[in-house]
């Protein structure tokens, strides 16, 4: 099982993998850290399958590095504070991004991440919403629960070549 | 006979010859001289008028000048005109319903035997014939002029044609005679009035004066023209369509009189027209309905010269008021004001009864009235324009508090904003109209200008601004306040010249000129004209100093209103950015607290495993630190917001200290990005604080420092360097921590405006960094209570230096400090 963790605070990154590790020790190696928006879209962008199991995402995340000299979009078009929904879109738009689940870890209020999601026409199916607020407890079960469905889906036969 | 006659024919020519003659002056002082002249064109040797005055059923012998020569001549007459009257024809009854009785004072009526002996030996008499009228019975004789020969000679056809003719003009002579002595009767009047004041102190003690005055003016008028209706109908200024007053009348009939009329009744604005075009009822230009009097007088062909006055068509009459057969009416008014109609009228249809001389009398005493009302009511405080100047200003007021309030910009509301500038925008149109009217008096014209007129600034004023015929010259009536200039005598040289005022007519003798501004924002100007320098009054140029107040608030609220739609300009959406400060700032505080919660839980497992404890700690501690700042900042904007200054408690700065404290602070912002960022903190000048005194709210310090590299590594760049420095400045009147790290580039022009609240780089907005635009303005408003100041110095290559003036103390004013 592989987990991607998108958000732009290092230190709460770090934190979120400690629960994670603690939590499932199987993931150990198995966790992959995208800071910012842009970087996202550029490792989907590499012709490659998603080959992450769930990802835990931020809502209020960096569009870009502070090197860049641009951002994505335009902050007028698109708002200043969603570049965690965009991403959220990105991974749905991928072939095999439908189901992923999504764990959204955000600061803002659970009210605030469904009216952006609506507004993004984003389903509300395998996403689930978890608030900043320093308690890993639901999330560390949710991945938890997540592990045990996949471990529990029986594995499809290997091709055997004749 | 046929000399008599020939001679008598001769004479028509005379007597129109001296018709002429009497039209074009008045040859004789008095009565009984145009008398005399009349019975000598006559042929007659004497000739006595008597009238029957409208309304009485008296005779009354008004012009008997030529009796005398009745009374020395006693001889019998003899009665030899068949086409004429003969005297007992004229006792017997006149064709038609004449009835004519016996004249009260007249030697015929007392004595008809004794006229016998006067020697009157042939009369020639003529009917005056007033018009028909409800009032006065129908073809009721109303006169009657008399030639009496003492000759034994009769009076020709010829002869009774000129004495016809004659009898038609004495009584338009005789009344012209009349009108100068009416005339010097309304100097009299109207010296009365110039000399005159009345008390004003009470609005109905006002009144009643103002009311006996014009009732003198009635009864010296009624006297002088010897009218029986004289009446003015008087419009209050201020109250248009709301009220007229008929001051008084002298209807002898039993006729409502009505005291006040209601609105809308008799005097309207097109009677006032037809009062001024009206001036004389001329009789002659109507119709002569000569048809139904030759019906009621079959015989009479004096039928012929009796005319009919009717109204003008399409002029109605007052419904319960009977056409005057004749009058004339003249405004009240002064300058363009009219106040009201002055009118004179009688029932007769003698044509030209009123003669010019009366008329110009008339007027003159309307002009006088109209300036004695105009001075007093412009002096009396009472007059209900008071009233209305202070609901006015108390209006005005109250768009002040609202626009104040939005335009304060404290709460960022958008929608008050424009809820207050649209009623100032529907209040304005109302408002100049208004002071229009108020300065009413004389006023010519009235109108608001100014330079953004033009622009899309002030595209909602429509019927208001007009376009800018004069533009206003700087430092000129801009830097005015209200003043009244006396175009004709004292222009002022350097406030006006004749290019700013290209449109100023011969017409206008004073002006009003006052700013349209707010605070010192100076917009344009507001200009009034008037034909009389004495129609300004105070509370025209109070209301239009008030209502250039009320543009300019409506101007300078525009101008906001534009800069916060112009979204790229970040310093106008200043709704925008307070949004986004709160919202950023919950942000801040969640994401630490969070993080403390989170490695406080994970440290307490973790103790339960005995594991590693040393880092989680001190992350713990950093996180709470961060939450303290912001707590911080939040509090100190919170004060500052609320008028609260900050007061910082100062001690004396040592090096150990300072050193500490930026290690503390970089040791905290290096934890937030500890990947790729380097901190430098180096002096020339070690001894640079344990030389010179500093003092410094250490707690403050904290605050500034933690700020200031907390900036720095949120906007640093990838793998960049944030160097610390400290140092004297200003030919050493400063003490300056500098801290400069390359990233984010900052114009040198955006410079100046990062520390004021709310600021940030567009680009850290675009690249979704945190930061509420609080960090900077906290910092220089610290330094400022420290007697400082923050500096923004943009270097090249993207590198931006900030640099914490602290003054260096001396020693007595550190004592000062230190034991205060």
């Amino acid at each position: 099982m592989r987990c991607l963790i998108v958000d732009d605070d290092l230190q709460f990154t770090k934190l979120v993998t400690k629960w994670l590790l603690d939590g499932i020790p199987a993931l150990q190696d198995h966790i992959d850290h995208i800071l910012y928006e842009k970087a996202l879209l550029k490792r989907l962008a590499v012709p490659e399958p998603f080959a992450y199991d769930f990802v835990i995402l931020d809502i209020m995340v960096r569009w870009t590095d502070m090197n860049d000299t641009e951002a994505p979009v335009a902050p007028e078009e698109s708002g200043y504070f969603r570049a965690g929904i965009r991403c959220l879109a990105a991974i749905r738009s991928l072939p095999n991004g439908a189901e992923i689940p999504i764990f959204i870890n955000s600061a803002r209020d659970r009210s605030d991440i469904e009216a952006l999601m609506q507004e993004a026409r984003l389903s509300f199916d395998h996403v689930r919403i978890f608030p900043k607020d320093g308690d890993f407890e639901p999330l560390i079960n949710a991945v938890k629960e997540l592990s045990q469905k996949i471990a529990a889906k029986p594995k499809q036969p290997e091709k055997v070549p004749r | 006979m046929e000399t008599a006659f020939e001679s008598e024919a001769v004479l028509t020519a005379q007597v129109a010859d001296f018709i002429l003659e009497l039209g074009r002056n008045h040859p004789f002082g008095t009565e009984e001289g145009l008398l005399r002249r009349i019975a000598s064109l006559c042929r007659a040797d004497g000739v006595v008028l008597w009238l029957r005055m409208e309304g009485t059923t008296e005779n009354q012998r008004l012009f008997s000048a030529a009796s005398w020569f009745l009374d020395e001549k006693k001889k019998f007459f003899r009665y030899l005109a068949e086409d004429s009257l003969t005297y007992r024809q004229a006792l017997a009854g006149t064709p038609g319903n004449f009835s004519f009785p016996y004249p009260p004072d007249s030697p015929d009526a007392s004595d008809a035997e004794a006229s016998e002996k006067i020697g009157i030996r042939a009369m020639c008499s003529i009917p005056v014939q007033w018009a028909d009228s409800p009032w006065v019975d129908a073809g009721t004789m109303n006169g009657l002029v008399s030639f009496y020969r003492l000759r034994d000679t009769p009076f020709s056809l010829e002869a009774f044609q000129n004495a016809k003719l004659a009898a038609g003009l004495v009584l338009p002579l005789l009344s012209d005679l009349a009108n100068r002595s009416a005339f010097e009767l309304l100097r009299n009047v109207s010296k009365e009035f110039s000399l005159s004041t009345v008390s004003h102190a009470e609005p109905e003690r006002f009144w009643r004066s103002i009311r006996t005055r014009l009732d003198r003016v009635v009864e010296l008028v009624a006297n002088a023209f010897a009218c029986l209706e004289v009446s003015i109908y008087l419009e209050p200024p201020g109250k248009v369509g709301k009220e007229v007053r008929l001051m008084a009348s002298r209807w002898p009939w039993k006729i409502p009189q009505r005291e006040v009329y209601p609105a809308g009744f008799g005097l309207t604005g097109s009677c006032y027209l037809y009062a001024y075009e009206m001036q004389i009822f001329d009789l002659r230009r109507f119709i002569p309905d000569r048809e139904v009097i030759r019906d009621r007088y079959p015989n009479a062909d004096w039928a012929e010269s009796i005319y009919v006055a009717e109204p003008i068509e399409g002029q109605e009459w007052f419904e319960d008021t009977p056409p005057p057969m004749s009058f004339i009416a003249a405004p009240i008014r002064h300058g363009d004001r009219t106040y009201g109609v002055l009118r004179c009228s009688v029932l007769r249809t003698v044509p030209y009864y009123f003669g010019a001389d009366r008329l110009r009398a008339l007027t003159l005493l309307g002009t006088d009235i109209g300036a004695w009302l105009a001075g007093e009511l412009r002096l009396n405080d009472s007059y209900e324009e008071r009233h209305w100047l202070r609901d006015y200003v108390e209006s005005v007021a109250h768009l002040n508090v609202k626009a104040h309030q939005a335009g304060s910009g404290s709460q960022g509301d958008h929608s008050f904003l424009l809820g207050a500038l649209e009623s100032i925008r529907k209040a304005l149109p109302s408002s100049l109209s208004s002071c229009i009217r108020m300065a009413e008096e004389g006023a010519l014209h009235c109108r608001a200008l100014w330079p953004e007129a033009e622009t899309s600034k002030g595209g909602a004023l429509d019927g208001v601004r007009a376009p800018l015929p004069l533009r206003p010259q700087p430092g000129s009536q801009l830097s005015l306040a209200a003043e009244v200039y006396n175009t004709g005598k004292a222009r002022r040289e350097n406030d006006l010249n004749a290019s700013s005022f290209p449109r100023l007519s011969t017409d206008t003798n004073a002006l009003i000129v006052c700013p349209i501004s707010s605070g010192a924002k100076k917009y344009g100007t507001i200009e009034v004209r008037f034909r009389v320098s004495s129609d300004i009054s105070d509370h025209a140029e109070s209301a239009l100093t008030l209502l250039g107040s009320q543009i300019g608030l409506y101007l300078f609220l525009a101008d906001r209103i534009e800069d916060l739609r112009n979204e790229k300009d970040l310093r106008a959406s200043e709704a925008r950015i307070q949004r986004e400060t709160f919202e950023n700032l919950g942000h801040q505080l969640k994401t630490p607290i969070a993080s403390a919660r989170g490695y406080a839980t994970f440290l307490d497992k973790k103790l339960k495993k005995m594991g590693k404890l040393q880092e989680d700690s001190e992350a713990l501690v950093t996180y709470l630190r961060q939450a303290a700042q912001v707590s911080w900042n939040i509090k100190m904007f919170g004060d500052l917001a609320a008028g609260r200054p900050i007061k910082p408690e100062r001690k004396v700065l040592n090096y150990d200290t300072l050193l500490a404290k930026i290690t503390t602070a970089m040791k905290a912002a290096s934890f937030r990005r500890t990947n790729d960022i380097d901190f430098i903190f180096g002096t020339d000048d070690r001894d640079v604080v344990t030389r010179n005194t500093i003092l410094v709210d250490l707690g403050h310090l904290d605050q500034m420092l933690d700020n200031l590299l907390d900036n720095a590594v949120k906007y640093a760049a990838d793998h960049s360097t944030v160097v610390v420095s400290i140092g004297t400045t200003h030919e050493g009147k400063f003490f300056y921590i500098s801290v400069a790290n390359k990233g984010i580039e900052v114009t040198p022009a955006f410079a100046k405006r990062l520390m004021q609240r709310g600021e940030r780089s567009h680009v850290a907005v675009a690249k979704g960094g945190e930061g509420s635009g609080l960090g900077l303005y906290l910092v220089n408003e610290i330094l400022g209570a420290h007697g400082g100041r923050l500096e923004v110095i943009p270097t090249e290559r993207g590198v931006v230096r900030f640099r914490l003036l602290i003054p260096i103390s001396q020693k007595g004013s550190v004592d000062a400090v230190l034991n205060r």
